[in-house]
C-alpha cells in the first residue's frame, strides 16, 4: 500500500510537538528511582513462578500412578501364577500352557513340581503367557475411559483389581507351600 | 529500530527474569522506563501527581508480572498500566473537585505560580492539544509522536484496533492543524529571503526530525 505523503503543515505539528516534549522532558531522578524500587519491594516481595505454583497442591504424577497400578498387576498375576503352577489348583483364567501330565508323565497326578523339575518348555511358554495375562486383565478389568482419568479414578482401580483377582487363592497357596516342598 | 548490543538485554527478557523473581532485572526496567511514564503521566491526567502516579504504575506492573506474556512487547502492555492508572485519577480529583468547587470560590483567586503555568500551558502547542482532545486521542499522538509507538502497539494501549488507532490520528491531527496554521503563514513569508530551515521557524534550532 503506498504511503500517504505528509503534508507541510503535519510536518510542522509532528516537530512542533517533538519538540516541545523533549523541552518538557523530565530528568532521570534517582531519588524518585529508589523510592518507586523501595515501594515495589515492599508491596510485596515476589517469589518464582513456578514456586508459586507448586504451594498447597501436591498431586502424585501420572506417571508415578499409572506405574504402581502396573506393578500391582504384575505382582498378583506372579502370585497367581504360582498358584496355578505349583498348587495345581484350578485357575480362573484358561491355561496358555500344556497339560502338566503330558509334559511329565512320570509325575503322579496333585504333587508339586520342583523348579528344578520343570522343563525349559514349561518356563518360556509361562514368561510368554504372563504378558498376555496382564493385558487381559487389565482390558476385562478397566475400561479405556477409566484409562484415560487414572489419576482421580486411581483408588477405584486398585479395589476392582483386587476384586477381580483370586487373592485368596494366592495366600492360600503361599501357606500350602512350604508343605508342598521338601 | 534502536542499535541494541547483543549484552545488553531485551525490556523482554528482563520482565521474564523478573517474573522468575530477579528483582534487580524489574530494577533495570523502572530505570529504563522512570523517565517516560513519568512524563506520559504528567501529560495525561496525571498533573502534579505524576510521580505518585509513576510509583503506583511499577507496584502495579510488578505485582502483575505473571499476566505478562511474551512475545507482546513490554513499552504497551506498561503504558496501558500507567493510562488506567491516570484515568483513574482523573475521575478522582474531578470528582474531588466538584465536592469542593463551592470551597474554592470561598478561599479566593488562585495563586500567582498557578496563573502562571496555566499561561504558560495554554500557549503550549500540547497543553492546547490537552483541552481539544479527548483522552483517547491524547494518548494516541503522545505515543505516536513522543514515544514513536507503532500504531499496532497504540492500539494494545487504547484497546482498540489498528485501522481504529489511525482513524484517531488522522481526527487529532486535523483537529491541531488549524493551531499551527499561523507558523505555517509565518513560514511562507520567511522562509524566501533566507531558506534556514523548518526547525529555525519553530524556534528549535538543533531540533532534528525523525521520520515517523
Amino acid at each position: 500500500m503506498p504511503r500517504r505523503r505528509r503534508s507541510r503543515g503535519e510536518e510542522i505539528l509532528a516537530a512542533r510537538l517533538r519538540a516541545e516534549a523533549s523541552r518538557s522532558r523530565p530528568r532521570f531522578s534517582e531519588g524518585l528511582h529508589a523510592r518507586v524500587c523501595r515501594a515495589m519491594l515492599q508491596s510485596r516481595p515476589r517469589e518464582p513462578a513456578a514456586d508459586r505454583a507448586g504451594v498447597g497442591r501436591q498431586r502424585w504424577p501420572r506417571g508415578a500412578v499409572a506405574a504402581v497400578a502396573a506393578a500391582a498387576s504384575l505382582v498378583v498375576a506372579v502370585l497367581v501364577w504360582r498358584g496355578d503352577r505349583l498348587g495345581g489348583l484350578d485357575s480362573p483364567w484358561p491355561s496358555p500352557l500344556p497339560d502338566r501330565a503330558a509334559l511329565n508323565p512320570g509325575v503322579p497326578d496333585g504333587e508339586s513340581l520342583l523348579p528344578a523339575e520343570l522343563n525349559l518348555h514349561s518356563v518360556a511358554g509361562l514368561a510368554a503367557a504372563v504378558p498376555n495375562r496382564i493385558d487381559a486383565l487389565v482390558d476385562s478389568a478397566i475400561a479405556a475411559q477409566q484409562w484415560a482419568s487414572l489419576d482421580d479414578d486411581a483408588q477405584l482401580t486398585v479395589r476392582m483389581l483386587a476384586d477381580r483377582l483370586p487373592f485368596d487363592l494366592a495366600s492360600s497357596l503361599s501357606m500350602a507351600e512350604p508343605t508342598a516342598s521338601p | 529500530m534502536p542499535y541494541e548490543p547483543a549484552d545488553v538485554p531485551s525490556d523482554e527478557e528482563l520482565a521474564c527474569r523478573a517474573r522468575r523473581g530477579c528483582a534487580g532485572s524489574f530494577e533495570q526496567l523502572v530505570r529504563r522506563y522512570q523517565t517516560p511514564v513519568l512524563h506520559f503521566l504528567r501529560r495525561c491526567g496525571g498533573g502534579p501527581d505524576a510521580e505518585d502516579l509513576l510509583q503506583e504504575t511499577f507496584v502495579r506492573a510488578y505485582a502483575n508480572l505473571d499476566r505478562y506474556r511474551e512475545p507482546r512487547r513490554f513499552a504497551p502492555w506498561l503504558f496501558t498500566i500507567a493510562r488506567r492508572i491516570g484515568i483513574n485519577h482523573y475521575r478522582r480529583t474531578r470528582r474531588t473537585e466538584d465536592g469542593e468547587s463551592l470551597d474554592g470560590v470561598a478561599s479566593g483567586m488562585p495563586s500567582p505560580a498557578e496563573i502562571v503555568a496555566e499561561e504558560e500551558d495554554r500557549q503550549e502547542l500540547w497543553g492546547m492539544a490537552a483541552r481539544i482532545l479527548s483522552e483517547e486521542e491524547m494518548t494516541a499522538v503522545w505515543l505516536h509522536y513522543v514515544e514513536d509507538m507503532p500504531a499496532r502497539e497504540i492500539a494494545a494501549v487504547l484497546g482498540r484496533s489498528w485501522v481504529g488507532v489511525k482513524t484517531l490520528l488522522f481526527r487529532a491531527r486535523r483537529r491541531l492543524l488549524p493551531l499551527v496554521e499561523p507558523l505555517r503563514s509565518r513560514s511562507r513569508t520567511e522562509d524566501r529571503p533566507a531558506a534556514s530551515g523548518t526547525n529555525m521557524l519553530l524556534g528549535v534550532p538543533d531540533l532534528e526530525v525523525p521520520h515517523a
